[in-house]
Formats: structure tokens, C-alpha cells, sequence
């Protein structure tokens, strides 16, 4: 028997360091997105995928391009605030109104390194009783994500 | 990305949403769930089986009725997507980020030494 569950909701963590200083690594992963970009398993062109491209600026597009010229919008850039942080809206191979959100952090690590933290979000669906708790964690959200996992 | 788009699909819609929240607060039948809200009780059926389909829902028979609850199983199967899926990108990153690091290195005078060389 399940326990029950007071709250749907998409929320996925991601962390990396590498050795860049902070400026590089920002510069790369957001001007540079199509010098790292896994493409050939993560495009909407498959095979005929060609590039990725950011365009860094608030409003800036998100998009792919293939081989032909076509391209394809994954999403668009709604915070640029270079080298902190950048947000996008995150809905590559749907519409617009399916986007979730992709938000990047970048800090200072150890030794030159810098620190890459991404976060997905998402939609959330949550009873009344869940929502009074969001309220309560809304300064540490995982509380309500191991809330979620205990559901499962 | 079949769960992925079934998952989306679920929850991009207004009703299905106020159905989850509903059952998020009580498992209920149909016919409660229709009392509820401003819309035909085949129409709830409906946006029951596309939530069960994309596995936020399931059910079960209790006696002569059948009660819907929520089941996060579908959610899980797309966080758990998303997890591979940003660490399988943020490895690429590091991977090309390193490496031009490295070259920096290679070709950049040093200026101290090394950290981890002890005394």
C-alpha cells in the first residue's frame, strides 16, 4: 500500500566543478553551447542535427539548427546575468506552453575551478495541505521533494 | 521520450490538474470528482484515463465503487529521465571544459606550484 502522495512536481538537481575559472566556464557554456552540447544523443534533428545556439541576452532564443538551415527553439533565455547565472525556458521538441524552466549557477570552487549547479523545474501539483507546507519550506524546497519520494 | 511526453500532456491541462489536486487531498471515486468541478462526469473519465495512462493516477475497486488516487510513478520516470539526461550533459561539459583547461595549462607559464606537492 502506497503512502500517499500530497504533491506531483517536477524538480531535478545536476552539479558539476571543473577547471575553469568562473568567467570561462560561463562563457563556454552559454556562448560556446554548441562547442560541448551532446548532440548527437540530445537533439531534435538526430542525425541532422548540426548546432546548438544560445543567444545571451534576456529574450535571447534557444535553438538547434540542422543540416538543411532548419531550426528547431528549445527555448528561451528569461535570466542572463553573466558569469552568476543563467535561466532558459526548457521545452525542446514541444511548444511553448509545455516549457519548464532550466536555471544555471555558476560559483567560485577551489583552485581556479568553478562550480556548475543546474536545476529543472517544473510544474507543480499539490494538495491544500501540501501547499501549506511549500509555504513552510519554501526556503529549503527539498523538503517537500523527500516529502514526494517517501510517496513513491 | 514516450512518459516524458504522456507526463506533460497530463499536467499541461487545467482540469487534470484540479483533478490530481483534488485526489492529492482525497482519494475519490468519479462521481465526487464531477460534483466538484464545472465539467460532465464522462469528461472526468476521460482526463482519469489520460492521467492514469501517463501513471499519475491509479485505481481500485472498493466494493461497488472505484477510487482514484495519486500515484507519483509517472513523475518519478521523468525525474528520473531529467537526472540522466543533466548528468549525461553536465559530464560533456566538464569533459570539453577540462580539456580546454588543460591546454590552458599546458601553454600558460606557471606561476606557482603545485597544491597537492606537499612541503
Amino acid at each position: 500500500m502506497l503512502m500517499e502522495a500530497r504533491e506531483v512536481a517536477l524538480e531535478v538537481r545536476s552539479s558539476v566543478t571543473v577547471g575553469l575559472p568562473r568567467d570561462e566556464a560561463f562563457r563556454l557554456f552559454t556562448e560556446r553551447m554548441g562547442s560541448w552540447w551532446p548532440l548527437s544523443r540530445h537533439s531534435v534533428y538526430d542525425a541532422e542535427a548540426a548546432g546548438v545556439t544560445l543567444e545571451p541576452r534576456v529574450g535571447g532564443r534557444l535553438y538547434e539548427s540542422a543540416m538543411d538551415g532548419r531550426t528547431s527553439e528549445w527555448g528561451t533565455v528569461t535570466v542572463w546575468e553573466p558569469v552568476d547565472r543563467v535561466a532558459v525556458t526548457w521545452h525542446p521538441g514541444y511548444g511553448e506552453e509545455q516549457a519548464t524552466l532550466v536555471e544555471v549557477t555558476f560559483s567560485d570552487g577551489p583552485d581556479g575551478s568553478t562550480q556548475v549547479d543546474l536545476l529543472h523545474t517544473g510544474w507543480e501539483v499539490h494538495g491544500d495541505e501540501a501547499s501549506e507546507a511549500a509555504a513552510t519550506y519554501r526556503s529549503g524546497w527539498p523538503g517537500v521533494l523527500e516529502l514526494f519520494a517517501e510517496a513513491a | 521520450m514516450n512518459t516524458y511526453a504522456s507526463v506533460m500532456d497530463a499536467v499541461g491541462d487545467g482540469t487534470r490538474r484540479a483533478i490530481l489536486e483534488r485526489l492529492l487531498e482525497h482519494p475519490s471515486a468519479v462521481g465526487e470528482l464531477a460534483a466538484g468541478l464545472p465539467v460532465s462526469r464522462p469528461a472526468v473519465s476521460q482526463h482519469l484515463r489520460v492521467l492514469k495512462q501517463a501513471r499519475l493516477v491509479t485505481d481500485r475497486q472498493v466494493g461497488t465503487r472505484r477510487i482514484y488516487t495519486v500515484d507519483p510513478a509517472g513523475v518519478h520516470e521523468v525525474r528520473e529521465y531529467w537526472e540522466r539526461f543533466w548528468s549525461q550533459a553536465l559530464a560533456r561539459f566538464k569533459a570539453v571544459a577540462d580539456e580546454e583547461a588543460q591546454r590552458r595549462a599546458a601553454t600558460a607559464p606557471k606561476e606557482s606550484p603545485d597544491v597537492d606537492g606537499g612541503a
